[in-house]
């Protein structure tokens, strides 16, 4: 009798969640490179309502079509898809800094998709990792590693040494050091399945999807070709977390999940009736 | 306590941090050399929440199977720049200035070899002598090209530094003949790993031979380098780098950070008090 009891309950649980989703997305507001959330609220699987046979067998009452309807018993967060709509651009004059222009790619007239671009970053044991996240430093032996230290890499995935903090890097990733000599290029890596990166805290994503098509150097992808500029030295890509749009959507959340729990004041005030007032003589 | 209590919380923390930052250049944007500093921030850790249980019914799914919550931002590091800070022409003759953004005075302090750009130096009476001795304004003697402080006779007449950190000292006693000086100067290549000493001096891990063969730094001699990427300028102070425009727009924008935290906490409290107040 009381199915919706449940239902309410996993509205709030799925408010709640995405309460967690949007209080993440405004303390990283202020994050460089960092991709808002998007959580998606999925129905739980649909159930056949069925009305049972009622009255005498050949009665007048026999039901044409006993069928009502589905149902949805509820809802669950079903997943937080990082938006990859690029940030707004600030101007550091820091050298260590760079910002990928996402701006400037093509759309894929196959998929008619847009992709973003990737730093590849190398952990400790050598894995590699990508990040959106251009705020660098020289660190100690004069490698280029992001601010948590891990070394970013080159087009063969090594290190890069650049010795001081005055070097140049051209709009295609071109290093060059403060002796004029020519040090490689930055690995920038494309990609159109944002989805399959995950992101994994310290500004790093993980390829999670099929190895084969995880992020590609930008040499390698015809669709770029033509463009030359990829990085911008001197600049770091903000967070596309929008505060107010935030703070609108926090609101809501949290009005759904009052409205959630009103849902179920209701059902128990039913069931109070239910319990203490039917039958009573 | 909630997921999002403690990720609005831990965040509020370290934006604290980022503010503390922002005080203390603010506080010294009269200091004589002074480098501002940054704040950097990242995103904290992420929890990866498995509940999917059945991944046939989850169609159209753009993201891996899971669902990963970010636990906020966290503070990556604190760096340093080094970009000149404006010239101030004093006219005083013991006040010197580097130009280049690289260079640093090498200054004895404690035993140890630290670094300064603040080139206000003095001159102290060396004890029980007729001397005296270049130093920072807080008593740390200079060094010279051979890791020596600069120390000569009291009655000088005029103290001169070219482009290339020679000093030259002539004295009022015509028989004194004038002596030269080679001021030392660091190249610091790598200028996040400078740590604040205090005092306007700053130190690098470890000790300084170890640093030079790693190629932190050279100790130059400006009259041999060839770009000319460092001079000295004689009568002149470098202020500090910290733009108040900049500072306190920053200010502004992590204090409004800090209390949408604030109202992220409030909104977790009165989801939380909703559940408490289900029933009646």
């Amino acid at each position: 009798m009381f199915r919706g009891l449940y239902t309410a309950t996993s509205g709030m649980m799925a408010h709640n969640r995405k309460q967690q989703i949007l209080t993440n997305n405004l303390a990283n507001a202020n994050t460089p490179g960092f991709k808002q959330d998007q959580t998606t609220l999925r129905a739980f699987p649909a159930q056949l309502i069925q009305a049972m046979q009622m009255g005498d067998k050949g009665g007048k009452h026999l039901i044409q079509n006993p069928s009502i309807g589905t149902l949805h018993t509820g809802v669950h967060a079903q997943e937080a898809i990082p938006s990859f709509s690029p940030g707004p651009l600030k101007e550091t004059g820091n050298t260590t800094d760079f910002s990928l222009l996402d701006e400037a790619l093509p759309v894929n007239p196959e998929t008619e998709q847009k992709g973003t671009l990737v730093f590849a970053v190398a952990l400790d044991d050598n894995q590699i990792r990508y990040t959106k996240n251009g705020q660098f430093t020289v660190n100690q032996e004069g490698v280029l590693t992001t601010s948590e230290g891990y070394p970013v890499l080159n087009q063969d995935l090594q290190p890069i040494q650049v010795n001081s903090n005055e070097f140049k890097v051209l709009d295609n990733g071109q290093i060059i050091l403060a002796n004029g000599e020519n040090n490689g290029q930055l690995w920038i890596g494309y990609t159109e399945e944002t989805g399959q990166l995950e992101k994994e805290g310290h500004g790093l994503l993980r390829w999670e999807g099929n190895p084969e098509n995880r992020p590609q150097g930008v040499d390698e992808i015809e669709l770029l070709n033509n463009i030359g500029t990829f990085v911008k030295q001197g600049f770091i890509e903000q967070s596309n977390v929008d505060v107010s749009q935030t703070m609108t959507e926090m609101i809501t959340t949290y009005r759904g999940f009052e409205s959630n729990q009103k849902v179920i004041q209701a059902y128990d005030r039913s069931m109070e009736k239910t319990v203490n007032d039917i039958g009573r003589i | 306590m909630s997921i999002q209590m403690s990720t609005a919380a831990s965040t509020m923390r370290e934006l604290q941090k980022k503010i503390d930052v922002i005080a203390n250049n603010i506080a010294n944007v009269n200091t004589t050399g002074y480098k501002r500093q940054e704040a950097r921030f990242s995103d904290a850790l992420v929890q990866s929440i498995e509940r999917q249980a059945q991944p046939q019914q989850e169609g159209g799914r753009i993201t891996p199977p899971g669902l990963r919550i970010g636990s906020g931002a966290k503070l990556a590091q604190m760096s340093i720049r080094s970009e000149q800070g404006s010239a101030q022409l004093t006219g005083r003759d013991l006040d010197f200035m580097i130009e280049g953004d690289s260079g640093y005075f090498r200054v004895a302090s404690d035993g140890t070899t630290r670094y300064t750009r603040d080139g206000s130096f003095q001159l102290q009476p060396v004890l029980n002598s007729d001397q005296v001795r270049l130093v920072t304004s807080s008593g740390d003697s200079v060094l010279d090209s051979n890791n020596q402080p600069i120390v000569f006779d009291r009655d000088y007449e005029a103290i001169k530094v070219n482009a290339n950190g020679v000093m030259e000292v002539t004295f009022k006693d015509q028989a004194n003949q004038p002596v030269s000086f080679q001021l030392s100067i660091a190249r610091v290549n790598r200028p996040n790993l400078l740590e604040k000493a205090g005092g306007n001096l700053y130190q690098l891990p470890g000790n300084e031979p170890e640093q030079i063969a790693i190629g932190t730094l050279q100790v130059v001699n400006l009259s041999q380098q060839n770009d000319k990427k460092l001079q000295i300028k004689q009568g002149a102070l470098e202020t500090a780098n910290v733009d108040m425009t900049e500072e306190m727009t920053e200010l502004i924008s992590t204090q409004r950070l800090i209390q949408s935290q604030g109202r992220a906490i409030s909104f977790a409290d009165d989801m939380m008090g909703l559940v408490n107040t289900m029933r009646g």
